[in-house]
């Protein structure tokens, strides 16, 4: 029996990374929400590696943060180790990685969540969908509650039809133990809505105690403090005190290993036919990775710490869907695991997944109105892509309920821009994780200045909080100071200290005045040389003046890159109405059927869509002039 | 900003002035790099509709000299500046002119894109709109693709070479970027400068080819050889008196020796020693015999004409064999006999039923010339790039890769050197038609092992 169960201006359907920051967004924009997770246990549940960052997903943390959003904190607040990624390899592609504690996430997410004003949490499994003249008007649970609301955002991982495969045992499942979603990808189909099916997996999880760690290398976290946020931040464990960071461990796998591996594959799903999903190529399992890499002689095994206080490591570098026996053999093989105990074994999962094609930049399903999808639903991996989306599909819900235009973020002004138009635009073959190489314009979508990007959109869109808008606007202006400073201050050759220093840096001795400016641009010269040379111009926040530093001295790389965005916000501008592209003589077959697909918002996005030709766009841009003087519909 | 688009807007070889035309903002920039005028006072003054004598050179190396006609937005055909540089001397000069226009930073207009412009910046009426889309829509983006699948084996194996080196360092970079704890090893510094090297000169090499490529600048030298009354000088003459076929003087080129050019359909055929053939009344074992003999071993194509009614003999015969692969036989005075006998005569050689006399056969001809030089069949000695959105795109890359040199030389770390790379990759992926990402991450998924 049904009943009613309230009205909201927004549903979140699912409570993982993607739910979670949906519905904080939506809540904190001022919309009456309520977050439906399956179990209220679970709420941002890391079901693979117990550590969010690295390249492009370390970007994307922080620019959720820059736009207000929850998971660089969290990150921050539960933190057992810290490590900037990439630094030898030049300012765009720092990429901070945190370990985190994860059952303290999951605790603190769901802190911050049941704090939130105008936010309900309720536990419930969502089967059905209401649809009213088109549009999406509620849900409906399995336990009969109906819920109401002008605009429902899905984000069902990989809970839809989730089934799970360890050697020839398969079952219906979600992560990590949890039920499957069953009803819910029947409702979307129902509504026209177009699925495919991925996978993906996850490795075994190994007794602390049941390891010999003599045989395996220390990781330990950064001998600095690394965060997030661009607020102030600690983790709850160790504080700011860097020496009780937990460490990781890597060991390798051995010609053993791969032996048993080869030994036992007619027992691997992976190439019995039994799994149909497509996985990721950048994710693959132990077996995939022997087999394809035959002669490689050892693999990386990372042991993760899963908390401050668990006795469970997580075993990166082994996800695998072998059957359970093969499995703790493998694990056997390895030097220091001769003794392990298996917690948990790994596991496949197959999943439905929404092909994104179907979406809008804003994550609105086209064809439904009011209707979001974000997450793994979405076709995406990751903890980061997922919660990226989350908050996008909530700021884009309480827009739509408050009537105003959907804020998109462009691919020149952060990796959610990435993101969102590859997903949507280019469409996707296998789950998609966001890289670095990805995007066009690298050296402007920093971490370091993921705030100069975006924290004044989200001041404008309410998300960004008094404290934080502050803050920016100290570093902006303390920014601006610095690059004045350098710019005005000139050194003369006959301080000796300065020519020493050069000397000892290896850099060439000044016989004329120099601006400080025109010094940091020297490769060689670091602030770490400057610094002592001009104690009072060096007088500001190291954050900043790291800035400042990377702004100078990647000065023409830097402009160049502005010139090339330049020319692409150009086209960027020309807006599309969504419109039947069969009346558009002369585009070609492949062309014409991908822009009714896809049917993007300008030409800039028209000229990314895969099929799309550039003959297709000078089409476009005389039937548009066409048009606009009121003579295309002749043909 | 739109980019400057250039091309030659008369066609290829049809005509002694050839015109380059060039369109956009930086137009007149291009023209002060690339054109000295005779009177620079007058230059200056820039008025409109003005004709300007002076010299097209690169970076004052002389190529022609030239009237430049000079319209300012937005008072041109497009709206835009446009100046127009009429060049005597060949089409050869008009697209070596054309060529310092895009180094100097034009690009090479697509298919009907100055009147795009034109209709776009309102220059046109509404009613030449569906015209305008007839035009871009026959347009076949897959153009360089095509070009590129047809490359010869030599030209596609170093293209190849190319792409696999500069997508190695590409891949290399990234993986270790995006990858980082993967165990991809870095790529040393040392070891990345030598690649950058040989990429460079990879692209030099290719350049090189294409700016002295026989088939672009003198034509395929072309021998006809046949026995005398055999039709030869009537075959020429007929050739030479099609309409279409301009016969142009090359001025500096060893007059001795080369005496008419040939144009078909934009392919130049060099005629050797045709004065010869024009006088040869003497049997094919005097005099002249020796000289076309010395030709034979250069020659890139050789027109063998004989008369379908008569067997071959020996001297015919050996020099079908020899030169096999670069021989057409043109079976003359095909009329008056049943091509059932003609093949016998020469079954391992292209042969075409030929008729001067009813004018048959040189359609057949023209395709069979065009075949061989699409499909790289004849010009083997030699490397070429011939289209010259290729070559603008091996310079791109060339360019590319020298900047990633100096960034390395200027100790810029890896995600500075990369954007040089990537751009270097994506303009070789212009001529394979490959999505340069996908590229990337195919290489860097099938050469490392990715997956912590």
């Amino acid at each position: 029996m049904e009943y009613h169960a309230g009205k909201y201006d927004v549903i979140v359907v699912g409570g993982g990374h993607a739910g979670s920051e949906a519905a904080l967004a939506a809540a904190r924009m001022g919309c009456e929400t309520i977050l439906v997770t399956l179990n209220l246990d679970t709420i941002a549940h890391m079901p693979c590696n117990p550590s969010l960052g690295g390249p492009a997903k370390g970007h994307l943390v922080r620019e959720i943060d820059a736009l207000g959003g929850q998971m660089g904190i969290v990150a921050d607040e539960t933190s057992l180790q810290a490590r900037m990624l990439n630094t030898g390899k030049g300012p765009a592609v720092h990429a901070l990685r945190i370990q985190s504690d994860k059952k303290a996430y999951q605790n603190r997410m769901r802190e911050v969540l049941l704090a939130q004003p105008r936010l309900q949490i309720s536990q419930g499994c969502v089967e059905k969908l209401l649809i009213r003249q088109g549009a999406i008007s509620g849900v409906v649970t399995q336990t009969g509650a109906r819920l109401e609301a002008g605009c429902v955002i899905l984000t069902g991982g990989t809970f839809l039809r989730g089934r799970i495969i360890i050697g020839d045992a398969m079952y219906a499942g979600g992560p990590n133990g949890q039920l499957p979603v069953m009803a819910l990808s029947q409702a979307l189909k129902d509504s026209g809505v177009e699925l495919g099916r991925f996978k993906t997996g996850t490795p075994p999880r190994l007794h602390r105690r049941s390891v010999n760690f003599d045989q395996f290398t220390m990781q330990p976290g950064d001998p600095q403090s690394r965060h997030f946020s661009f607020l102030p931040t600690a983790s709850q464990f160790w504080r700011d005190d860097v020496t009780r960071q937990v460490p990781c461990w890597l060991g390798y796998t051995t010609a053993q290993t791969h032996e048993i591996i080869r030994n036992n594959l007619h027992r691997a799903p992976l190439y019995s036919g039994k799994i149909e999903g497509i996985g990721p190529r950048y994710c693959p399992s132990i077996e995939d990775k022997v087999v394809r890499f035959a002669e490689r002689d050892a693999h990386q095994v990372f042991l993760e710490p899963e908390g401050w206080e668990s006795e469970e490591l997580y075993a990166a570098g082994l996800s695998t869907s072998m059957p359970e026996d093969v499995q703790g053999e493998i694990l056997r093989s390895i030097p220091g695991l001769e003794k392990v105990k298996m917690l948990r074994p790994g596991y496949a999962i197959e999943y439905d997944y929404v092909k994104p094609y179907q979406l809008s930049l804003s994550l609105e399903v086209r064809n439904i109105p009011g209707l979001f999808t974000a997450g793994q639903l979405n076709g995406t991996s990751g903890y980061e892509e997922a919660a990226a989306q989350g908050l996008l599909a909530g700021i884009n819900a309480a827009l739509k309920v408050q009537r105003q235009e959907p804020f998109v973020v462009k691919r020149s002004e952060g990796y959610l821009g990435v993101l969102m138009d590859d997903l949507v635009t280019k469409g996707i073959q296998e789950p998609y994780r966001l890289l670095t190489s990805r995007a066009e314009y690298r050296l402007i979508l920093r971490q370091d200045n993921a705030d100069l990007r975006l924290t004044e959109k989200g001041r404008a869109l309410g998300l960004v909080s008094d404290d934080r808008y502050a803050r920016f606007c100290r570093k902006k202006e303390d920014l601006a100071q610095i690059r004045a400073i350098w710019k005005a201050t000139h050194i003369a050759p006959q301080r000796l200290d300065v020519q020493e220093a050069l000397a000892k840096a290896n850099s060439s001795s000044l016989r004329a005045s120099l601006r400080v400016e025109d010094m940091m641009r020297r490769p060689e010269i670091t602030l770490a040389v400057m610094e002592p040379l001009l104690p009072d111009l060096f007088a500001f926040d190291r954050e900043v003046l790291e800035e400042a530093a990377i702004e100078v001295k990647y000065e023409g790389y830097i402009d160049k890159q502005m010139a090339e965005i330049e020319r692409f916000l150009k086209l960027e501008a020309r807006a599309l109405q969504e419109m039947d592209y069969r009346l558009v003589k002369g585009l070609s077959t492949e062309g014409r059927q991908r822009l009714m697909e896809v049917q993007p918002l300008n030409l800039g996005q028209a000229s990314r869509i895969t099929g799309v030709t550039p003959a297709d766009i000078s089409v476009l841009l005389v039937y548009l002039e066409q048009r606009r003087r009121g003579g295309a519909y002749v043909s | 900003m739109e980019d400057t688009i250039a091309a030659i807007a008369t066609a290829m070889g049809e005509a002694a002035i050839h015109l380059v035309r060039l369109s956009g903002a930086q137009a007149q920039a291009i023209m002060g790099q690339c054109f000295c005028p005779q009177n620079a006072k007058r230059w200056q003054e820039a008025k409109n509709y003005t004709l300007y004598l002076g010299t097209f050179h690169e970076r004052g190396q002389k190529i022609d000299q030239v009237l430049v006609a000079r319209m300012a937005a937005p008072s041109s055909f497009t709206g835009e500046d446009v100046y127009e540089i009429h060049c005597h001397g060949g089409p050869l000069l008009a697209k070596k002119v054309l060529e310092v226009c895009l180094r100097a930073g034009a690009r090479l207009a697509e298919r009907g894109e100055f009147t795009k412009r034109a209709f776009l910046n309102g220059k046109l009426d509404l009613i030449q709109a569906e015209a305008i889309i007839d035009l871009i829509s026959a347009r076949t983006d897959s153009a360089l693709k095509l070009a590129f699948s047809q490359m010869q084996g030599g030209l596609s194996k170093k293209i190849h070479e190319l792409r696999d080196g500069i997508l190695d360092i590409y891949s290399f970079i990234e993986a270790g970027i995006d990858f980082p704890e993967d165990g991809v090893e870095d790529l040393d510094r040392g070891e990345l400068r030598q690649r950058l090297r040989r990429g460079i000169s990879q692209t030099e090499e290719l350049l090189a080819g294409g700016k002295t490529g026989k088939v672009l600048r003198d034509g395929l030298k072309t021998v006809i050889v046949g026995r005398p009354n055999v039709g030869k000088s009537s075959l020429l003459n007929a050739m030479l008196q099609e309409e279409r076929a301009i016969v142009t003087d090359i001025p500096g080129t060893t007059r001795d020796e080369i005496h008419e050019w040939l144009n078909v359909d934009g392919i130049l055929l060099q005629l050797i020693d045709t004065a010869g053939i024009r006088e040869s009344t003497e049997l094919i074992e005097q005099l002249g015999i020796e000289r076309t003999r010395k030709l034979l071993p250069d020659a890139d194509l050789i027109l063998l004409m004989v008369e379908a009614n008569v067997p071959l003999n020996a001297e015919e015969r050996s020099l079908m064999e020899q030169y096999h692969p670069k021989v057409i036989v043109l079976a003359n005075k095909c009329d008056l006999l049943q091509g059932k006998e003609l093949k016998a005569y020469a079954p391992e050689s292209v042969w075409l039923p030929f008729s001067v006399l009813e004018k048959k056969g040189f359609a057949e001809l023209e395709r069979e010339i065009k075949r061989r030089v699409y499909q790289g069949t004849l010009v083997q000695q030699e490397d070429l790039l011939s289209n010259v959105r290729q070559i603008q795109a091996v310079e791109k890359a060339k360019q590319a890769l020298r900047q990633a040199e100096q960034a390395l030389t200027e100790r810029f770390p890896w995600d500075i050197i990369s954007i040089d790379v990537r751009q270097a990759m994506r303009a070789v992926a212009e001529i394979t038609g490959e999505d340069a990402q996908e590229a990337l991450l195919e290489n860097i998924f099938s050469r490392f092992c990715i997956g912590k």
